[in-house]
């Protein structure tokens, strides 16, 4: 059954025009964005690594090589597993610096043009004919299913379709920063189409072919030669040739790098394509083995590399060998196109724009657009011609497997790039143009020879004969030995220079720089100027924006150690626009470095944190450990309920933690950096002042802040410590504490207020009680009178009444001396202390004369007061009093008084039982009384306390533990 | 006793990478591929390391806060 050419032509064109539909419904956002960004999609993505070589030749592959096929996955599958050491550090930089090819990484890590050029020539060189065998295979799938010769023309026009869906999908937008949603959701579209046609394909084979599973058990017991021909060849030499040769191309080759790095859109999707890709390449290949045999039990005449079609042809139906040439088409069209993407991106960035540089008054970006696309009509092309040059007689693998070498030439490289920082660009380009030669003149020069391009031929046959080896393998074996021991001899004899170093650190993974050097330039403003000399004004005023907008910057900036990120900034935008050579040129002598300035310490810790918080989950070992410590140490400075602010010994501040931020409104990522008088007011007034003073401690400082007072105390405190970078300098820094009162003070304020109204409360309670008593005996004593005829009893009453009220006097009599205490103070005299001290003996001695209490006084005659003598003898009375009332009969009561420094004491020692710690201070308050009802007002304490007070003096009581109560009162012997 | 501390990602990697190498470029690829085996083992054999590095793939996301 054969199928009618013009027919397959049509289908193939509407498949492609069905792709052209999924990435323009894609990029207008129809598609909805989350199925794009699904780690599945970017996995079925990646799976252009299968292309037709997989689809069509592995059976091919099988029919000779047996499993040997399989190797070229599971190669592909260690480089998947290995992610963690190989392909994330590479995703890291790429995304980090804006890097889209491997001629870019090569570049940026060896600081060399000619690297990025070298690696882009030999890329062109090693990946042609790997294009030619995808247009080969669409254009011999044709020849399969219509049996006619296929007219070049139609391998022509699929070139000229491929070249439209390149250039309309993937030459959309010029910077790596923004990805093609549609390319991706295209090609991820392609994988699932190969995928599921080759299961349908595997899965005809078994059933209608075979008539089940127990049918090809039956045949394969029938012939066993042909699972002994698929083992085989495990044992011989090119299986782990091969293996290695795929290894590398699972992430070296231009389409596989384009797919893994330049269009990831998540990082995280990686991880899920670590597992997830080999699972595809393993579905992918496991209907080969049961096609190929069924290519045999049919006994096809044809290659065996298109049995996938042979099997459909023979024994299907027509839809099928329809789909399976779609399959192909599928894993073919893929291929051609990213790879020509890739390396359009590579041969602009590395062969285009170094050579021929536009004038800056052209429009830049739409030089590069038109550039970028006319190279992928050329790559296509030259594929084309070299599909149209070769002979074909070799195999499908055959062609791929001399792109696979080619590839692997870049290992040492890319190991060198990620693990050695000891490599150099010119052990990178010895190995490479060395490890090229011997490949161009191992598998090159013979596949000239025999399409007739090259008339001398190569006596590799002989060599390969004597060697013992498998051509692969001597080839591979042969080409990376030279390799790598030209990139390790001369990495070792030559030394590289700073810019490499640099670039080597930030290649390695485990180790970092931070950003030196202040840049010239002082503003944003001034950067445009420098940039449009060589970028023209437009496009230097778009960097510089989008640059701004990156970082989150303020666009008149100054501070240096964020222009100094903004330069860095740029430089990694316009890598990913002109690559990293050209932007580091171009970033180096526009926008130049002050050579005299030195790196502030402010810039290198936030470098340092900003790369640690990036790479934590790289840290190993010690380094785990101590970036655990720094965490500890930072969050107990960013969490200390005190503001800190830390400056270097420039002066810019360093740190400026979560309660500066809190208690003045300014975010730390606005100071950082700055000195402290570009701080706002009133803030830079306070610290700058401060940090100049020459006291360590400022307490109660009064602020005013948003019209209203506050009150600070300040420390500071000098420190000198490690340095970061380049920075030796041994001056120190200046470190300084803030904390704030005012919220303590209001507190102390309500704290009081509330006491004082509490007080209030119980000199209000007290006073109903005293004066309720009395009252309530009056109103009784009243209500007899009125049915008292007798004169007697009515004069009883009128005496008790009388007395009743003149207590209710007394009563409000001692609260006004006790709220009027002060007023009395107007009236200052000088009198002799020890002549109120007998007068007040006196009067309690009248008055006590019944309890036979022993008085025993020392005063001496020379201490004179100043002050109310009047109150100051109520108070001695006072406390004589109560200290009688404590005594027990015929106890004594001490009283003496001397003086100290500037004071006098005078100490009332009682015998009684004295007052517990709890109650001392409760005594003093109005109304308090442990005496009987009636016998005392508790008030008499309280005034004399008060009139003590007034007096500029205290009253301090103490109960030793051998019992008794001594009142001491100390009053100042001047004026108060 | 104390509890063996978690091995990072990359310390599983290198030895699921090694797993790989042991299973299909060793001479026990030699061994297995000399006996009379049913003609999916070595796919049963890599879906083993596939499910393998979905395991390790999965725990890292179970670590990540």
């Amino acid at each position: 059954m054969n199928h009618d050419l013009a027919s397959l032509f049509g289908i193939g064109l509407l498949y492609l025009g069905l792709l052209f539909l999924i990435a323009h419904f894609t990029d207008r956002g129809r598609i909805p964005a989350r199925w794009i960004s699904h780690p599945l999609t970017y996995t079925l993505s990646l799976g252009v690594y299968a292309t037709s070589w997989s689809y069509y030749g592995s059976v091919g592959f099988a029919h000779h090589n047996g499993l040997m096929y399989l190797t070229i996955y599971i190669g592909a599958t260690l480089a998947f597993v290995l992610s963690p050491l190989l392909l994330q550090p590479i995703l890291r930089l790429t995304r980090d610096y804006q890097l889209t090819s491997l001629a870019d990484l090569f570049a940026f890590r060896y600081r060399s043009q000619g690297a990025g050029a070298l690696v882009t020539l030999f890329m062109l060189l090693g990946t042609l004919p790997y294009i030619a065998l995808q247009i080969r295979a669409v254009a011999e799938s044709l020849h399969v299913l219509t049996q006619e010769a296929p007219p070049d023309i139609i391998a022509l026009v699929f070139c000229i379709g491929l070249i439209l869906f390149a250039v309309l999908f993937g030459a959309r937008h010029l910077s790596s920063r923004e990805k093609h949603r549609g390319l991706v959701a295209a090609i991820a579209f392609e994988s699932l189409i190969k995928l599921l046609v080759l299961l349908a394909v595997g899965l005809f084979a078994v059933f209608e072919v075979f008539d089940g599973f127990g049918g090809l058990d039956s045949w394969l017991q029938r012939n066993p030669a042909a699972l002994e021909a698929l083992y085989r060849p495990v044992s011989e030499s090119p299986w782990q040739a091969l293996i290695f040769l795929s290894f590398g191309a699972a992430f070296l080759l231009p389409r596989q790098f384009h797919m893994l790095f330049a269009e990831n859109l998540d990082p995280k999707a990686l991880h899920t394509a670590s597992w997830a890709l080999p699972a595809f390449l393993l579905l992918l290949n496991l209907p080969i083995p049961v096609i190929l045999w069924a290519g045999q039990y049919l006994q096809l005449d044809m290659s065996a590399d298109y049995f996938v079609l042979g099997v459909t042809l023979v024994h299907g139906p027509s839809w099928l060998s329809v789909l399976a040439f779609i399959g192909g088409l599928s894993a073919a069209s893929a291929m051609v196109i990213v790879t020509s993407l890739a390396l359009a991106s590579m041969s602009l960035n590395h062969l285009l724009l170094p050579a021929s540089y536009p004038d800056p008054e052209m429009n830049l970006y739409k030089w590069i657009l038109w550039g970028r696309r006319l190279l992928i009509a050329l790559i296509i092309m030259a594929g084309y011609a070299v599909y149209a040059g070769l002979q074909h007689q070799q195999g499908l693998v055959q062609l791929g497997l001399i792109s696979f070498v080619a590839v692997a030439q870049f290992l040492p490289g890319i190991v060198g790039l990620l693990y050695w920082k000891r490599a150099s660009r010119t052990g990178f380009i010895m190995g490479l143009l060395g490890g090229a030669t011997v490949w161009a003149v191992l598998l090159l020069a013979p596949l000239m020879h025999s399409s007739g391009m090259l008339l001398v031929e190569v006596p590799v046959h002989s060599w390969v004969a004597q060697s013992g080896m498998h051509k692969w393998a001597f080839a591979t074996f042969a080409s990376l030995s030279v390799n790598g021991l030209l990139f390790v001899g001369f990495s070792l004899l030559s030394r590289p220079g700073a810019r490499e170093q640099q670039a080597a650190h930030a290649c390695c993974s485990d180790t970092f720089v931070p950003l030196e050097g202040v840049v010239a330039a002082t503003s944003p403003q001034e950067f445009r100027s420098g940039l449009a000399e060589t970028l023209g004004q437009a496009m230097a005023e778009r960097e510089v924006d989008q640059a701004l907008r990156d970082l989150h910057m303020h666009p008149q900036e100054r501070r240096a150690s964020e222009l100094r990120r903004l330069r860095e900034r740029i430089e990694r935008n316009l890598s990913g626009l002109l690559g990293p050579q050209l932007a580091h040129m171009i970033v180096s002598r526009r926008l130049l470095m002050d050579p005299q300035a030195q790196t502030a310490l402010a810039d290198s810790l936030q470098y340092v944190e900003e790369r640690l918080e990036a790479s934590r989950s790289e840290l190993r070992g010690l380094n785990v450990e101590l970036d655990r410590l720094r965490r500890l140490h930072r969050q107990i400075l960013q969490e200390l309920p005190l503001g800190v602010c830390a400056l270097d010994h420039n002066g810019k501040i360093v740190l400026w933690n979560l309660a500066l931020e809190v208690m003045t409104g300014i975010a730390a990522r606005e100071v950082i950096g700055s000195p402290l008088h570009a701080l706002p007011a009133p803030w830079n007034g306070l610290f700058g002042g401060f940090a100049r003073a020459a006291d360590q401690h400022v307490h109660r400082m009064q602020l005013a802040v948003a019209g209203r007072p506050r009150w600070y105390n300040l420390h500071k405190s000098s420190y000198a410590g490690p340095t970061l970078g380049e920075d030796h300098t041994s001056e120190p820094g200046l470190v300084m504490i803030i904390e704030d009162l005012t919220d303590l003070g209001q507190l102390e304020a309500e704290l009081t207020h509330s006491d004082r109204l509490a007080s209030v409360g119980r000199l209000a309670a007290g006073v109903a009680h005293e004066i309720g008593n009395p009252v309530t005996g009056i109103a009784s004593l009243a209500q007899n009178l009125r049915e008292e005829d007798d004169p007697q009893e009515i004069r009883r009453s009128i005496e008790d009444i009388i007395a009743q009220t003149r207590r209710i006097a007394n009563i409000l009599k001692t609260l006004q001396s006790f709220s009027r205490g002060g007023l009395h103070l107007a009236q200052y005299e000088t009198y002799a202390l020890c002549e109120v001290v007998q007068e007040a003996r006196h009067l309690v001695e009248l008055t006590h004369k019944h309890r036979n209490v022993r008085f025993d006084t020392e005063c001496p005659g020379n201490i004179s007061l100043s002050g109310s003598r009047q109150q100051i003898s109520q108070v001695l009375v006072n406390l004589l009093n109560n200290a009688v009332d404590a005594s027990p009969e015929g106890a004594g009561v001490s009283l003496s008084a001397h003086t100290e420094d500037d004071t006098v004491r005078i100490s009332i020692e009682d015998r009684g039982s004295g007052i517990p710690e709890d109650m001392r201070q409760t005594v003093l308050e109005p109304f308090y009384t442990t005496k009987p009802t009636g016998q005392g007002t508790g008030l008499g304490l309280s005034l004399a306390h008060r009139i003590i007070e007034d007096h500029g003096g205290r009253l301090l009581i103490e109960s030793p533990p051998q019992g008794g109560t001594r009142m001491s009162i100390v009053l100042p012997l001047r004026k108060p | 006793m104390s509890t063996p501390a978690r091995l990072p990602q990359r310390d599983l990697a290198i030895i699921l990478g090694l797993l790989t190498l042991l299973l299909f470029a060793s001479p026990l690829t030699a061994w297995w591929a000399g006996m009379t085996l049913p003609w999916y083992t070595p796919y049963a054999l890599w879906g083993l390391l596939v499910l393998l590095g979905a395991w390790v793939v999965r725990r890292k996301r179970r670590d990540e806060p």
